[in-house]
C-alpha cells in the first residue's frame, strides 16, 4: 500500500474566480512525489507556468542532491518553459498581450520527495524515511510530528513573509539571477509524521499561530473542503489571513509499527473520513 | 484608514491627466537642446497608457482588466478630451477601450538581450493614442473645473474605489485667473476611501535643479512655484513608499509636486503616481 496519503484543499482569492485561481498543485502517492506553486498575479499566465512547473516536478523532479546544481535546475525549467509556450496562441495575441507575455510568467515553487529504506510499508517501522525538498518563492513547508513542528522551510517567522520573494520565471535571463535563491532541505520521517505544503497566505497565517503558542496543525488535520472553506473565510474576514488564493497540500506518513498497528493511516483515515487509496498523479 | 482601497475590476482606479499646450510647450526642456517639451511629453504619456494596459493583462482569454479609467484633457487652443482615433470627445475611457483603440500602432526597434550575453535587435509594436500639440495661452482654471465636473459624478459612482488621481502637467503660469480655488473644489471631491489626490508637475524652461516633493515652501522660488506647491496634494502612504525606494527623499508632509523637471522626472513622477496600493 501506499506510504503516503495526500489530501489537497484549495480556495481563489475573494472576488476572483475559481477559473482565475493562480496557484497549482500535484502529488503522486505511488512515486511519493508532492508540489505547489504559486503563480505572480502580476505576470501573463502564470496559472499557466505554476501547473507546468509542478507537474513537471511529479512527474520528474531534478536531481535533489544536497545542493542542486545550477545547470541541473537550468535544464530542468526547458521543459516546464516549453510547455507554457506550447499553450499560448502567439499568433493571435493582440499587441499589449504580446508584450505582457514577452515579460514571462513567474511563479514560486516547493517540492517534496520521498525515498523509502525498504519497498515494503509492513516491514519499515523501525526504519525511517527521507525526504528532500527543494523550494523558491515564500510557498511553505511544515512537517509535523506528535504535538511539534519540527521543520518550517524555507520561511522560519511570519514577519520573514516579503512582499516580493525571489521566483521561478519562462525567462532565462531572469532565472540566471533567481536561482541563486532556490534552497533545498532534507530530513528523515517516520509513521505518523505530517506533511503540510502552503501558499503564503495560509502559511503565515500558520507561522503566526505556531509563534503565538498555538497547535494550527490540529485544525487543518480535521478538514474538509467544507470546513476549509468556512475556516479560511472566517479568517479573511477577521482580518488573520490575508486574501489571497489559498492551497493547503497534507501528507501523511503511513507506515506499520511491530506490533501489528498500522501507524499514520489510522490518523489519516480519522481525520478525513475515509479509507487511504492509491492516487496517481493528480494535479489541478 | 484612508487611501488603502486596493484596486479590482468592483472598485476601479481613475488616472485622469491635465496636459498643458500652450505655445511655450513648443520649446525644449530646459538647458537641453532636442525634441520640445510637448512631443516629449507626448511620448511619456503614451508610454505610460501602454504600461497601464499591459498592468491590467493577465491571461489569453481575458483581455485587459478594466482595473482603470483614464482621461487626457488638453488645456491650450482648447479644453477638453485631447485622446485620437476612436476615443476622440471621450472624457474617461475604460482601460480595455484605451488598450484596444490606439490611434495607431508605429513599428519601433529595441535592442534586448539574447540571453547569451549579446544584444539583438527587435521589432515591437508601441502603440500612439496622444500627440503633441503647442499653441497660444494656458486655461489651466478652465482645465481644473472641466476635472471636476467629469469627477464628480465618478465619485458617486464609485463610493468604494480609491479616490481618483488627477496630474496636472505644465510649463508655465495659468493665464485664466489663479487656479489655487478650482484646485481646491477638485480636491474637496471624496470617495470613502479619501479625497482626490491631485499631483502637479512643472516643466522646467530654465536650467537648474528640479524641486522634488517638497515638505514645505522652503527653497520655492517664485509666487508661481508656490501656488503649485499649495495645490498639490499630499503623497498618501503607498506612494510616498514607492517614491523612497526610487531613491527620493520623502517626509510625511511632501506634496505630490515636482518643480523644473527634465524629462527623467516626468517619466519617474508618471510611474510613481500611478503605482498601485493593490491590484486584485
Amino acid at each position: 500500500m501506499s506510504r503516503l496519503h495526500v489530501r489537497v484543499f484549495e480556495l481563489p482569492k475573494e472576488g476572483n474566480r475559481r477559473e482565475e485561481y493562480e496557484d497549482a498543485w500535484a502529488y503522486d502517492e505511488e512515486t511519493c512525489r508532492l508540489a505547489v506553486a504559486d503563480g505572480a498575479s502580476d505576470a501573463f499566465e502564470s496559472r499557466l507556468w505554476a501547473r507546468a512547473l509542478v507537474r513537471s516536478f511529479v512527474r520528474e523532479p531534478p536531481p535533489l542532491e544536497d545542493r542542486v546544481r545550477w545547470e541541473d535546475m537550468v535544464r530542468w525549467l526547458e521543459s516546464s518553459i516549453e510547455e507554457w509556450r506550447a499553450r499560448i496562441d502567439w499568433e493571435r495575441l493582440p499587441w499589449y498581450a504580446e508584450e505582457k507575455a514577452r515579460r514571462g510568467a513567474f511563479s514560486t515553487l516547493i517540492g517534496l520527495t520521498f525515498a523509502w529504506s525498504s519497498s515494503n510499508a509492513a516491514q519499515d517501522a523501525i526504519f525511517p524515511g527521507h525526504w528532500r525538498a527543494l523550494a523558491i518563492g515564500d510557498t511553505c513547508l511544515f512537517q509535523v510530528r506528535g504535538d511539534a513542528v519540527i521543520v518550517r522551510f524555507p520561511v522560519e517567522q511570519a514577519a520573514d513573509f516579503g512582499t516580493a520573494p525571489p521566483l521561478l520565471s519562462t525567462r532565462p535571463d531572469y532565472n540566471r539571477r533567481s536561482l541563486e535563491a532556490l534552497q533545498t532541505r532534507s530530513g528523515e520521517c517516520r509513521p505518523g509524521d505530517l506533511f503540510i505544503l502552503a501558499t503564503d497566505a495560509l502559511a503565515a497565517w500558520f507561522l503566526e499561530e505556531l509563534e503565538a503558542g498555538e497547535q494550527p496543525w490540529q485544525r487543518l488535520e480535521k478538514l474538509t473542503p467544507g470546513r476549509f472553506t468556512r475556516m479560511v473565510e472566517h479568517l479573511r474576514w477577521k482580518g488573520r489571513m490575508r486574501n489571497d488564493d489559498v492551497t493547503l497540500m497534507l501528507g501523511w506518513v503511513v507506515g506499520q509499527r511491530k506490533e501489528g498497528i498500522l501507524v499514520g493511516a489510522d490518523a489519516a483515515q480519522k481525520a478525513t473520513n475515509c479509507t487511504p487509496r492509491r492516487d496517481r498523479h493528480v494535479c489541478n | 484608514m484612508p487611501y488603502t482601497a486596493e484596486i479590482s475590476r468592483q472598485n476601479p482606479s481613475c488616472i485622469l491627466f491635465l496636459i498643458d499646450q500652450s505655445g511655450s510647450m513648443g520649446d525644449p526642456f530646459g538647458g537641453e537642446p532636442g525634441r520640445s517639451k510637448a512631443e516629449r511629453l507626448a511620448d511619456a504619456i503614451n508610454r505610460l497608457l501602454f504600461e497601464l494596459s499591459i498592468r491590467c493583462t493577465k491571461d489569453q482569454t481575458e483581455g485587459v482588466r478594466n482595473y482603470y479609467e483614464v482621461g487626457v484633457i488638453g488645456y491650450g487652443p482648447r479644453v477638453g478630451p485631447t485622446l485620437g482615433g476612436k476615443l476622440a470627445g471621450q472624457a474617461l475611457v475604460s482601460i480595455r477601450d484605451v488598450a484596444n483603440n490606439p490611434a495607431r500602432v508605429e513599428e519601433r526597434r529595441r535592442k534586448v538581450e539574447d540571453g547569451a550575453g549579446g544584444l539583438v535587435e527587435e521589432t515591437i509594436r508601441f502603440p500612439v493614442w496622444f500627440d503633441p500639440v503647442a499653441q497660444d495661452g494656458t486655461p489651466m482654471c478652465e482645465a481644473l473645473h472641466l476635472a471636476r465636473s467629469i469627477l464628480a459624478p465618478w465619485v458617486q459612482a464609485h463610493p468604494a474605489s480609491f479616490p481618483p488621481i488627477v496630474i496636472n502637467i505644465t510649463d508655465g503660469e495659468a493665464t485664466d485667473g489663479d487656479p489655487r480655488p478650482a484646485a481646491g473644489d477638485l480636491r474637496k471631491l471624496a470617495t470613502d476611501d479619501g479625497n482626490l489626490l491631485l499631483f502637479n508637475l512643472h516643466l522646467s524652461s530654465q536650467p537648474g535643479a528640479p524641486i522634488l516633493y517638497p515638505q514645505d515652501e522652503t527653497g520655492l522660488p517664485d509666487e508661481y512655484a508656490r501656488q503649485l506647491f499649495q495645490m498639490s496634494s499630499l503623497l498618501p502612504p503607498h506612494i510616498r513608499e514607492a517614491a523612497q525606494s526610487e531613491g527620493y527623499a520623502i517626509g510625511p508632509q511632501s506634496r505630490g509636486f515636482v518643480f523644473n523637471a527634465d524629462i527623467v522626472e516626468v517619466i519617474k513622477f508618471l510611474d510613481i503616481g500611478t503605482r498601485p496600493k493593490g491590484l486584485r
